[in-house]
């Protein structure tokens, strides 16, 4: 009786954990970059731009800085800024920031600014530039971009 | 909140089956040890509430822990005598202090590592230096067998694998421009410096025969240097070098030699050793059936003091039974899962240092189940958290620690 009882809890529990894991998500395709930790490629604490909209955004988020040269880290993952990649969207770009605004050069898919999309060819590694509190769509993601001189909030 | 439910009528449905065995000497401290396992699980339901990786690995662990509590617990033959010496297995009191050192363990590592101590690159090298040289202080010692050499009551082996994930994580995730040689494509030197610290285990490990942790510390850094190397050539010459030397250490060893016999004709060989099990594990599985005879059932005439250390597995196999078995061992994968699947979407440091201590539990797991199924040549490895291992589980508590304090929080909320 007491076997029957330990192993029939032990299913139960392993499947009560099995349901946890399942809720468990992956990293979406769209990055609130309003959480974590950021720098840009300048490498200064201080005068960060990305920083300073972290900082807007959510007051928390600015408790240490990682300085790594041209990476920021949004929640757990770290992005490289210069070459941006989405797993599972299939789309790889390489980014540059301005004081405000951000120049796209994309390599690999598409994705859709203001209801145009751009791809590699037609961009032909010409840059698109990514104005103020504008969004970007990746497969049917949306991407929002914030700076400093917009009053945002989420 | 309903595995935790669960979690508490395990605990004392198998608290009841063990104490009604005739073994149990102490059953009120066996009562307190699985009332402290489960204040153990409500503090990890609690505080981990948003790591949902964490808390799963914590209640799994646990699960193994009650488990390992229950053997301790119901040991039939605490004392006896071979070869005029007195040898004391050790029983539940043991246990529970293991229990309360793997809970310092687990606290400690956890609140160093937020502290992000392993950032220091001191401390790697201080971490990777203290491993290499435990090994070789261990050779001054008495020789004996592997594992019954101690440092001051420090397992060589238990350093080694409480430092290795730090120093492969440190090393692996350095920037790969470092390259020894002119050529790009050839080395670079992080992973020849995780290939080098691998081989001077695998020497320290020679001098004082412990050959099992020539075989974690082989796969595992054969498994991340393949990962690590850029181009599929550096890949192939890295984890190469790496197995080939850990087989060369291991071939060469008598003691190894000795086993590969006994591997090689089962039945002729001398019943030495761990043969006696393995004749005795398939001779009684018949008997154990789906429910196991019974906790305290077990009786052999050699390897008493492996009982619940080295051949845990397949005690539990004749005692608890088959199907109970197999939960553990689901139980067991399942940890090492939770463990290897926390590594997602962390940095390369951190990503490095879990995946190596999922490895690492991963590749003691399969040693252990190996050598008690005779199934390859291996020398004794206990059961992670189930066998009273006072060095090694606390490791392992440590290294849980750690994972827990990295992994960051999962369910944050998404903006869309």
């Amino acid at each position: 009786m007491n076997q029957l009882v330990t192993i029939i809890s032990l299913i139960l529990f392993l499947i009560c954990i099995s349901s946890e894991a399942k809720q468990v998500k992956t990293y979406p395709a769209v990055y609130d970059v309003g959480y974590g930790i950021a720098c840009d490629n300048t490498g200064d604490k201080n005068n960060s731009l990305l920083l300073k909209i972290l900082n807007l955004l959510n007051k928390n988020v600015a408790t240490s800085v990682f300085v790594s040269g041209s990476s920021f880290i949004c929640g757990n993952r770290i992005y490289d800024l210069n070459y941006f990649h989405i797993p599972g969207a299939r789309f790889k770009a390489y980014m540059e920031f301005n004081n405000n605004e951000i120049l796209i050069t994309p390599l690999v898919g598409e994705f859709e600014i203001a209801g145009v999309i751009y791809t590699p060819n037609e961009c032909n590694n010409k840059q698109i530039r990514l104005m103020p509190n504008e969004t970007m769509i990746i497969n049917k993601r949306r991407m929002y971009f914030y700076t400093v001189q917009e009053g945002v909030k989420i | 909140m309903i595995s935790l439910f669960f979690f508490m009528i395990f605990s004392f449905s198998l608290y009841r089956w063990a104490s009604e065995s005739v073994a149990v000497e102490n059953p009120q401290l066996y009562l307190i040890f699985v009332l402290a396992t489960i204040i153990c699980a409500i503090f990890c339901t609690i505080f981990l509430k948003r790591k949902t990786y964490s808390r799963i690995m914590s209640m799994l662990a646990l699960v193994l822990i009650n488990v390992g509590g229950a053997i301790a617990a119901t040991i039939c033959f605490k004392e006896y005598i071979k070869d005029g010496k007195l040898i004391i297995i050790k029983t539940l009191p043991a246990y529970v202090e293991d229990f309360g050192l793997m809970l310092v363990a687990f606290l400690v590592a956890y609140y160093v590592i937020t502290k992000k101590v392993y950032k220091n690159k001191y401390v790697i090298y201080g971490m990777a230096l203290l491993s290499i040289a435990i090994l070789f202080i261990a050779t001054l010692f008495e020789e004996t067998n592997g594992a019954h050499i101690s440092v001051y009551g420090i397992m060589p082996s238990a350093v080694v694998i409480m430092c290795a994930p730090f120093v492969i994580g440190h090393f692996c995730s350095l920037p790969e421009e470092i390259h020894l040689l002119k050529n790009p494509s050839s080395l670079s030197l992080n992973v020849t410096i995780t290939l080098i610290y691998a081989l001077l285990i695998y020497v320290g490990c020679y001098f004082t025969n412990e050959y099992s942790l020539v075989m974690i510390i082989g796969v595992v850094s054969t498994i991340v240097l393949f990962i690590k190397c850029a181009k599929m050539s550096t890949k192939i010459i890295y984890s190469t070098t790496a197995f080939v030397a850990m087989l060369v250490v291991i071939v060469t060893s008598g003691h190894i030699r000795y086993r590969l016999g006994i591997w090689w004709a089962l039945n002729e060989s001398k019943l030495e050793e761990g043969t006696e099990w393995f004749s005795y594990l398939f001779r009684n599985i018949k008997n154990a059936a789906f429910y196991g005879r019974g906790m305290a059932t077990t009786q052999v005439r050699h390897n008493y003091e492996t009982l619940n250390t080295d051949n845990v597995m397949a005690l539990i196999i004749i005692e608890f039974g088959i199907i109970f078995s197999l939960l553990l061992l689901i139980t067991t994968v399942w940890l090492i899962r939770t463990i290897l699947y926390s590594a997602d979407g962390l940095y390369e440091q951190e990503k490095m240092i879990v995946i190596s201590i999922g490895l690492i539990s991963g590749v003691m797991f399969l040693l252990h189940m190996a050598s008690n199924l005779s199934a390859f040549i291996t020398t004794g490895v206990p059961y992670m958290l189930v066998s009273s291992a006072t060095s090694i589980n606390s490791a392992l508590a440590a290294l849980c620690g750690t994972v827990c304090a990295i992994s960051g929080n999962r369910n944050r909320e998404v903006i869309q």
